[in-house]
């Protein structure tokens, strides 16, 4: 049987000393106060490229398993087969730009008045992936120092990805459009019914549209792309696609490939 | 080296578990950290299993709390706040037990449980979150259940000569 002993108590006296201090921390980092976000930046960019390093050797472990796999399960030879997926990356990418610049310069020819419609980007690497029980966050290995600013948004063959969620001194975090919390301002098709998309939160590869017009008519296959209402995002970035399931029930589909997110484009993109 | 190791498995195990918690192991679409909390079943395993651990008198535990949270993109203190819940549960259990009733640890376990996870849905809630209720249900269901094959391996063959 065990007996209060000092060390129990001290451990008790500790337990509540750390609540205390965790919920200072909260508060204090949620306030956004200048001289902790510093500290946060140098926090989290230690822990981050330490995490990368450590977590190489799995990541090896890992991906030659599946070269092993993927080897004797295909004839195919791997280098044709790369060259064959980068090559359709590229036609895609080519086949996106020419859609959004289209949709642009038909955006463009409404509005009165010039706008600049060309946007410094910036390539960046995946350094992580988590997915948790609130958001899929993406980690990319560029941040406060290059010139990445919070709500960027992350583009992949010139698809809309996700944005900036948070940033530190080298590296960000990003969440993708799939994610409840994601709100991007988009037109819709031809009609160019203005929106608000947002993840939904009983599918991940479907999209919510919300604050849409009462009387509304899309049509199978109608682009979804994002809007510069109130600057929050360049304008004509693809998002995504309709697609008609009965009359007058649709779905919105993100167009982005979930298996390619090795590496991303931010889009520089200062309000 | 050896007693060093025993002396600071529990904290080497746990930073483990969050620092290699993002490895691309997918189950349907999803990271395992999607479905279950590992962290949260190791704290109260190891308390529970040894009652003398303290994760250097709370320390060891605040600093990988705060690792998890970096990697998360969630507010400094966030997981602190769990672990420290789950922590004190199994801390409570183990001073109050006079042997081991698997079922009592397990329903005491699930209560630690829906303390921790009210705390982090009105944390997200004030950091203007929103959060998909049937993903955290999910989550508190499956690290539910998780518990008694982690329970079977770390009583059993990890601490098998700790002091209970």
């Amino acid at each position: 049987m065990k007996f209060a002993s000092s060390t129990n108590v001290d451990v008790k006296k500790n337990i509540f000393i750390f609540i205390l201090l965790s919920f200072i921390l909260f508060f204090f980092d949620r306030s956004d106060n200048k001289y902790l976000k510093n500290v946060r930046y140098i926090i989290n960019d230690t822990i981050i490229y330490s995490s990368v390093i450590i977590k190489s050797p799995f990541n090896f472990v890992l991906e030659a398993s599946r070269s092993i796999t993927n080897f004797f399960q295909k004839n195919d030879s791997t280098v044709d087969r790369n060259k064959l997926i980068s090559l359709k990356n590229k036609v895609e990418s080519l086949k996106n730009e020419n859609i959004s610049l289209s949709l642009q310069l038909e955006n463009l020819k409404k509005i009165t008045g010039e706008e600049i419609y060309k946007y410094e980007t910036l390539q960046a690497k995946v350094l992580l992936y988590k997915s948790n029980i609130l958001h899929e966050t993406i980690i990319i290995n560029k941040g406060e120092n290059d010139g990445i600013k919070v709500g960027d948004p992350l583009i992949k063959n010139n698809i809309l990805v996700g944005k900036i969620l948070k940033t530190n001194f080298n590296s960000s975090h990003g969440i993708l459009i799939t994610n409840i919390n994601s709100r991007i301002p988009v037109r819709i098709g031809k009609q160019n019914y203005k929106a608000i998309i947002v993840g939904n939160p009983k599918s991940e590869r479907q999209l919510n549209l919300e604050f849409l017009p009462k009387e509304y008519n899309f049509e199978d296959g109608d682009l979804i792309y994002t809007t510069s209402i109130e600057n929050i995002m360049p304008d004509g970035i693809l998002v995504g696609k309709i697609k008609l399931q009965n009359d007058d029930e649709y779905v919105a589909k993100p167009l982005y490939d979930f298996t390619q997110l090795d590496y991303l484009t931010v889009v520089r993109f200062s309000k | 080296m050896i007693s060093f190791l025993y002396r600071y498995i529990a904290s080497l195990v746990l930073l483990i578990t969050v620092l290699i918690g993002s490895i691309n192991l997918e189950i349907m679409g999803k990271q395992i950290s999607y479905y279950i909390n590992l962290q949260l079943i190791l704290i109260y395993l190891f308390k529970i299993s040894n009652p003398n651990l303290n994760f250097g008198k709370g320390f060891y535990l605040f600093l990988i709390s705060i690792v998890n949270d970096s990697l998360n993109g969630l507010f400094f203190g966030t997981s602190a706040i769990l672990y420290f819940i789950v922590f004190s549960v199994a801390a409570f259990q183990s001073s109050i037990k006079l042997r081991s009733i698997f079922v009592s640890e397990w329903i005491s376990f699930g209560v630690s449980l829906i303390l921790a996870y009210s705390v982090f849905f009105g944390l997200i809630k004030l950091s203007g979150e929103d959060v998909i209720l049937s993903s955290i249900s999910i989550n508190f269901i499956l690290t539910l259940i998780g518990y008694p094959v982690f329970w079977l391996l770390i009583i059993n063959l990890f601490m098998k000569n700790a002091n209970r």
